[in-house]
């Protein structure tokens, strides 16, 4: 069952009106052309089950709360944020879950790179030499990860806790999320 | 006034790495949040990039207490993908080792429950005992005491030892006694009853509405599992039953899951007795195999720790996207909800009582 | 026998500097007591710390230690010898002072009163008329070390469990107390000695109290802090208990503390309730005395393996509304039936 981003809430109240009452998981796939997000409802009593769709672009990758309808959303919707850089409108501005990721692509889509380095801006001299290095000999290696250290007045994660970083991202706002994730 | 405390991610307690920020009032828990992501190996991501039959490792490293449950999930929408059919032979043999691993797991909850309220690890050790022996009834028939990686598709990897039913069967019947005692042994105990009797109460509706899986679920009185709802290999066939509790409290999760352990020795002894004769090896297609006929699959199991789907968009080779839905993920959720207005010792007793493993729950 | 010619011109020489006149020898007396009970505590704290590890691996059906010793037994001392060769490590704002005098007066007081129990008639250092009394008025005394304890960590966390553990304890002395007058009303007196008179008279008061026995035992293993009731310790399993900050020889001590303890415990429900050092006398009496002591930890050695943990409030009501009033209700019924 396909529906639109606009009629999502509203499509799945009418759904649990007609007893599709326990939300089995939301997750979404990166199809290449865009984002799709899926919604897995469940009638216990009645034993059936039910997939929404809703199509989304990458660059204006968002789809409302479905929270209000049911409450178990809440953390699929989380890991949705967190996986796929889909942001979820209209919901109270949450932690990821899995803790900092530093500038990083959402993991689950097609365009996270696999080999590539994932730094904060500081590093990048670190990141370029390692890239330079990829069958360098033990001593290159070793100067790539010896470089000095950045600054503790750094913009990134080391200065403060995770928990001082990710509450000022989260306090920024989850919900502005739109193509690429966070940058902390 | 809420003081935060943090409990974790290294603690006595047998879960896993787990961060609880606790916000206290008193004795009295505010708030929970639980921080996790210690254990997230990106598998949903890795799988993408293996062939079909090179993730069962990792699948199985998903549940360290129940690892076949797993490996037979993610080998159950292989073979949906590539339209393969278990033989008859193989479904038993299936079904032998998938209820010997909820014997396994549910003994490693009963003794992890009973450490995070206090105990001295004695019932975890009795529990080990007989779960070592379920053990090594599935090393006899798989080769492996732990991460069997014990499925093909369309079987298994080997056939059951000639000798494998009678040790089976004689393990029941010891085994059945032992359910027997462990029940008596802690339903007498006052102190046990105290905290378990009323202790988390989730309701029916609640429980539907948060999502939660498997053995909470059914507790809560919703009658629900997998097995009797969507029924796969031979359950239908040996009449299986669900169990189901009213309360909803940590006593009735606890006891759903002791009368579950009971109904996996009747299926056991059930399916040794009416195996029916042929060959269980399913094919040993490794890498590279009949190509996927259906383009996206949705199987569900019900795993020791709840219900798992498994969701997963098929490449010809390899899953273009595997989606887990796994219990442990939205037990943990259901948690803070839970937890709220109880004792800071109750929340311990809760979280032994939802039999949670954090490498289900990160991925 | 041939231990008894050579123990008894020890004993009665020892006697002698005791009833002498002059503080010197009496002094001298004392101190000798106390250097022989020490030994006594050290070797059941040693034998108990043992036994408990190999019962409690036996009824979990492991073996316990084997390695060390035969049968494990010098794998006390090889922990003992671990624990005191590591570094001391305070934080910062834990209260140093505090911090050590914590557990070293609660060992203090503990072994004092183990030193106010005679082990037979024959071996008194004093006679207290209240012997009994004033041994639970020291008791009454621990709950304050306990907070102290917790207190000096600075971590918020072992001071409140510290405070729930005094809690525990306050609320667990009462029960006692009403029973402990229950035993005096029998007797006639608070002394030991003449408590124990009373039972070789009548029978051993477990049997002729029950109620009390039953009352004093549960009120006993929360005075001990073992489990079911072992909250302070219980907290460190889920936040941080006491012992966090007690670094590696504060930990043998706090051992050291709770095996005393126990000592102290199995000796007073072994006066009070069992007999004291009566019995058969192909034993000598002190021998008695510590079997019946070591019986009584065995069973709390057994219970700390089967049961789990019980919740603060529970506790206290058990403590409230269960023992208070069995204890007084033992009471009525002692004074009823033997007195009146």
């Amino acid at each position: 069952m396909r529906f639109e981003r606009k009629v999502l809430v509203q499509g799945l109240g009418e759904l649990k009106g007609q007893g599709y009452g326990y939300l089995v998981k939301i997750t979404a796939v990166d199809y290449g052309k865009g984002l799709t997000a899926l919604y897995f409802i469940r009638d216990l009593a009645g034993n059936r089950d039910e997939t929404v769709e809703v199509e989304i672009g990458y660059d204006d990758a968002w789809v409302p709360t479905v929270m209000d309808v049911y409450p178990a959303a809440d953390w699929y919707e989380r890991e949705m944020m967190e996986m796929f850089g889909i942001g979820v409108h209209g919901r109270v501005a949450s932690r990821l879950l899995l803790e900092k990721w530093d500038g990083v692509d959402p993991p689950l889509r097609k365009s996270f790179q696999w080999n590539a380095e994932y730094r904060t801006a500081d590093n990048k001299d670190v990141a370029a030499a390692r890239k330079a290095n990829t069958v360098g000999a033990p001593s290159e290696r070793q100067a790539g990860r010896n470089a000095p250290l950045p600054a503790a007045s750094a913009p990134g994660a080391t200065a403060r806790g995770p928990r001082a970083a990710g509450k000022k991202g989260a306090a920024r706002g989850a919900d502005d999320k739109s193509g690429g994730g966070d940058k902390r | 006034m809420i003081t935060r405390i943090n409990i974790g991610p290294v603690h006595p307690s047998t879960h896993g790495v787990l961060r609880l920020v606790v916000g206290l009032d008193g004795d009295t828990v505010k708030e929970v949040e639980p921080h996790i992501g210690f254990l997230h190996r990106g598998v949903e991501k890795l799988v993408e990039t293996r062939m079909y039959m090179q993730s069962p490792p990792y699948m199985e490293k998903l549940d360290y207490i129940a690892p076949l449950s797993y490996d037979e999930a993610y080998v159950a929408a292989v073979e949906a993908a590539l339209g393969v059919e278990v033989g008859e032979r193989a479904a038993y043999v299936r079904l032998i080792q998938l209820e010997l691993q909820r014997i396994a797991s549910h003994l490693f909850f009963l003794g992890a429950l009973c450490n995070d309220m206090g105990q001295m690890f004695t019932t975890f050790m009795w529990g080990f005992e007989d779960r070592d022996r379920v053990l090594a009834l599935l090393e006899e028939a798989t080769g492996q005491r732990m991460f069997y990686v014990n499925m093909r598709v369309g079987g298994v990897t080997m056939e059951l030892p000639p000798d494998f039913s009678e040790s089976c069967l004689s393990f029941l019947t010891y085994f059945e006694k032992r359910i027997g005692q462990y029940e008596s042994y802690l339903e007498k105990n006052p102190v046990f009853m105290e905290r378990m009797k009323g202790v988390g109460v989730l309701s029916a509706d609640e429980a539907r509405a948060l999502g939660v899986a498997g053995p909470v679920l059914r507790a809560s009185g919703i009658d629900y599992d997998v097995r009797a709802a969507r029924p796969y290999y031979a359950y239908k066939k040996l009449n299986f039953s669900s169990v189901t509790a009213l309360k909803g409290d940590n006593f009735a999760r606890y006891k759903v899951r002791m009368l579950e352990m009971r109904e996996s020795v009747r299926l056991i002894r059930a399916a040794l007795l009416s195996m029916p004769e042929g060959s269980a090896l399913g094919a040993t297609t490794k890498l590279i195999g009949p190509a996927a006929k259906n383009r996206t699959v949705s199987v569900s199991r019900e795993l020791p720790r709840g219900e798992c789907m498994m969701y997963m968009v098929a490449d010809p080779q390899r899953p273009y996207r595997l989606s887990i839905r796994d219990p442990s993920f939205i037990n943990l959720a259901a948690l803070p909800y839970l937890a709220r207005e109880q004792r800071l010792a109750d929340l311990f007793a809760i979280m032994g009582s939802l039999d949670l493993v954090m490498a289900c729950v990160d991925r | 026998m041939l231990i008894d010619s050579i123990v008894s011109p020890i004993v009665s020489d020892w006697q002698s500097w005791l009833s002498s006149g002059s503080l010197l020898l009496y002094a001298a007396a004392i101190l000798a007591y106390a250097i022989a009970m020490l030994i006594v505590i050290s070797v059941f704290a040693y034998v108990f710390g043992w036994v408990e590890r190999k019962v409690i691996a036996r009824i979990q059906h492991r073996h316990g230690p084997t390695y060390v010793g035969k049968y494990g037994f010098l794998q006390n001392l090889a922990d003992l010898v671990k624990l005191l060769s590591k570094e001391q490590i305070t934080p910062e704002n834990a209260d140093r002072v505090l911090l050590a005098i914590g557990p070293i007066l609660l060992l203090a007081l503990t072994t004092f009163m183990i030193l106010l129990i005679p082990l037979s008639p024959a071996l008194q250092a004093t006679d207290l008329g209240l012997g009994m009394l004033a041994i639970f008025i020291i008791i009454a005394f621990l709950p304050l070390l306990v907070f102290v304890s917790g207190f000096a960590s600075g971590n918020k966390f072992a001071d409140i469990s510290a405070q729930r553990s005094v809690l525990m304890l306050i609320s667990y002395e009462l029960p006692m107390l009403v029973v402990l007058a229950a035993v005096a009303l029998l007797s006639g007196s608070y002394s030991i000695g003449s408590i124990i008179a009373a039972q070789s008279g009548l029978a051993w008061f477990a049997v002729v109290m029950p109620i009390g026995f039953a009352v004093f035992f549960v009120a006993m293993l929360a005075e001990m802090e073992r489990p079911p009731f072992d909250l302070r310790e219980a907290d460190s399993e889920l936040i941080a208990g006491w012992l966090t900050d007690y670094s590696a020889p504060y930990y043998a001590l706090a051992l050291f503390i709770d095996y005393t303890r126990v000592f102290l415990i199995g000796l007073v429900i072994a006066i009070l309730f069992l007999g004291g050092w009566s019995g058969p006398s192909f034993l000598p009496g002190p021998v008695w005395l510590i079997a019946k002591a070591f019986a009584v930890a065995l069973v709390a050695i057994v219970i700390r393996a089967t049961t789990v943990r019980m919740r603060l409030d529970r506790v206290l009501r058990l403590g409230w509304l269960w023992l208070l009033p069995l204890a007084l209700i033992n009471l009525i019924l002692t004074y009823i039936i033997f007195v009146a």
